[in-house]
């Protein structure tokens, strides 16, 4: 008796205090969620919003925000583009003149030549200046992605899933890596050769220098194509050998505790499926928000390329119609290199997000 | 329209007097050439005007206009000079003397195409 009224006395001592809504701020702590948002500029986070992790985060303003800032930055380049085009245009106009004004079949080649060589000068500038803009968004998502999706696959593993998301992981960042780098090695050096031979063309016309254009063109197209599927193709199919064993490891571990732990036990596993719950939600408004700090990393090169890409076809189609066909293919030559600018963009953006879907996806059922 | 009336006319009156005077004094005949080319260039300068706006028109549109655009036009105006030049000097019989003048045009145009063309140049060995 005496002993059951000591225990009985003693138990309020061993009591503590449980904050159950304290679990999701916790759980993100550990997991280093806000990596997500910390990686983002002042900027890119006016898009975003915060990141908040009591359901509150309003994931259709910033999709709004967004769509305004894309309308927005289209306007400005546009303005600022114009006149580019108009440029362009003129020169082919004033070419296209003084080339049939000119009755010496050797000197209106000189004239054609001028104009070309003209085109090239008055570009040269706001070409290098959009190369190193694409080249800079291109290390802005292979920074975000380091900073993003450890944050996520942590998450991930907290909510069971530990050998898928690990396996994930690490297929994501190998894939990652070797995919930027071959942008950034192969791709940008024949962009730069294609460019090269375009202008080269221009000035002297030939068969071969028509041939390589060709075939530059084609192979940075394949590359751009083929590193994004074999990209996709890899996280699918590792994702499908590592899905299956965390569903089994959980349940095993569950009524391992259960039964050894008789009352207890099931109440210990009953906690343990709220914090992998609450895991769960982290990584899942994580990933939406990461997916949307994708969008606002690419919105303004998007929105610049595009612009410059549609303008200079734009040109090319009205020069064109003048007979100045050097200019008019240099012009067209000039829209493909933003167009594979965006390409090359539009590639590692879309492996961001297949990386990012892929740590939202992992799931340990059970 | 008038324009080219008149000039057809004058180029096939000279034409016929030149066929007519040629077997008696050929320097006349040349000589009457020169004033007639001369004449008709004359005639069509008023006609210039439409070119010179063009030029003002691309140059307010394109800011570097004297070093970028002014090549092509010199360039024209070579291939202009040189070509009746070559013409005429055919036409005295003087071959040599033709394809003197169409070398040194094409020559000076290529001198007046070259800066343009060696900035490309380094641009390009700047992007390998």
């Amino acid at each position: 008796m005496k002993k059951l009224l000591l225990i009985l006395l003693l138990c309020p001592l061993f009591g503590t205090v449980a904050h159950a809504e304290d679990v999701y701020e916790q759980t993100a702590q550990m997991a280093q969620i806000y990596e997500v948002e910390n990686a983002l500029s002042d900027e890119e986070l006016a898009l975003t919003g915060n990141l908040t992790l009591d359901g509150s985060y309003d994931t259709e303003g910033a999709l709004r925000r967004l769509w305004k800032h894309l309308l927005a930055s289209l306007q400005e380049q546009l303005q600022n583009n114009l006149l580019y085009a108009a440029q362009l245009v003129a020169l082919a106009a004033l070419c296209a003149v003084l080339r049939a004004a000119t009755p010496h079949k050797t000197i209106s080649g000189f004239v054609d030549m001028a104009a070309c060589c003209a085109a090239t000068l008055m570009l040269s500038g706001s070409l290098e200046s959009v190369i190193v803009q694409a080249t800079e968004t291109l290390r802005q998502l292979s920074d975000y992605s380091r900073a993003a999706l450890p944050a996520i696959f942590t998450a991930a593993a907290f909510t069971g899933a530990v050998g898928s998301a690990a396996a994930r992981y690490a297929a994501v960042c190998l894939a990652m890596d070797v995919m930027m780098t071959a942008q950034m090695r192969l791709v940008l050096p024949l962009l730069y050769g294609f460019l090269t031979v375009s202008i080269s063309r221009s000035l002297f016309d030939n068969a071969i220098l028509a041939a390589c254009a060709r075939f530059l063109k084609w192979s940075i197209t394949m590359a751009l194509t083929t590193v994004t599927l074999v990209f996709s193709a890899y996280l699918s199919i590792t994702g499908a050998i590592a899905g299956s064993t965390d569903a089994v490891a959980i349940k095993a571990t569950r009524t391992a505790i259960a039964t050894a732990l008789p009352v207890v036990g099931g109440i210990l596993s009953d906690s343990a499926s709220v914090i992998l719950a609450a895991a769960g939600f982290i990584k899942n408004t994580a990933g939406a928000f990461a997916l949307l700090a994708v969008c606002a990393l690419c919105l303004g090169p998007f929105a610049l390329l595009t612009v410059k890409m549609l303008l200079f076809k734009l040109a090319a189609a009205v020069a064109d119609m003048f007979p100045a066909s050097g200019l008019s293919r240099l012009i067209g030559d000039f829209s493909v290199v933003f167009g594979i600018l965006l390409g090359m963009i539009g590639s590692c953006g879309i492996m961001l997000f297949l990386s990012i879907m892929s740590g939202i996806k992992v799931v340990a059922a059970g | 329209m008038d324009v080219v009336w008149k000039a057809a006319a004058v180029a096939l009156t000279a034409a016929i007097l030149g066929l007519l005077i040629r077997q008696k004094n050929p320097e006349l005949a040349l000589l009457l050439s020169v004033c007639t080319v001369t004449v008709i260039l004359l005639g069509t300068i008023g006609l210039l005007s439409g070119l010179v706006t063009l030029f003002e028109t691309a140059e307010s549109i394109m800011s570097r206009s004297e070093t970028m655009v002014a090549p092509l036009f010199k360039c024209c105006a070579i291939g202009l000079l040189s070509k009746i030049c070559m013409e005429l000097c055919a036409e005295a019989g003087n071959h040599a003397a033709a394809v003197a003048v169409e070398l040194a045009g094409t020559i000076c145009a290529l001198r007046l195409v070259l800066p343009l063309m060696i900035s490309v140049l380094k641009l390009i060995g700047g992007m390998v």
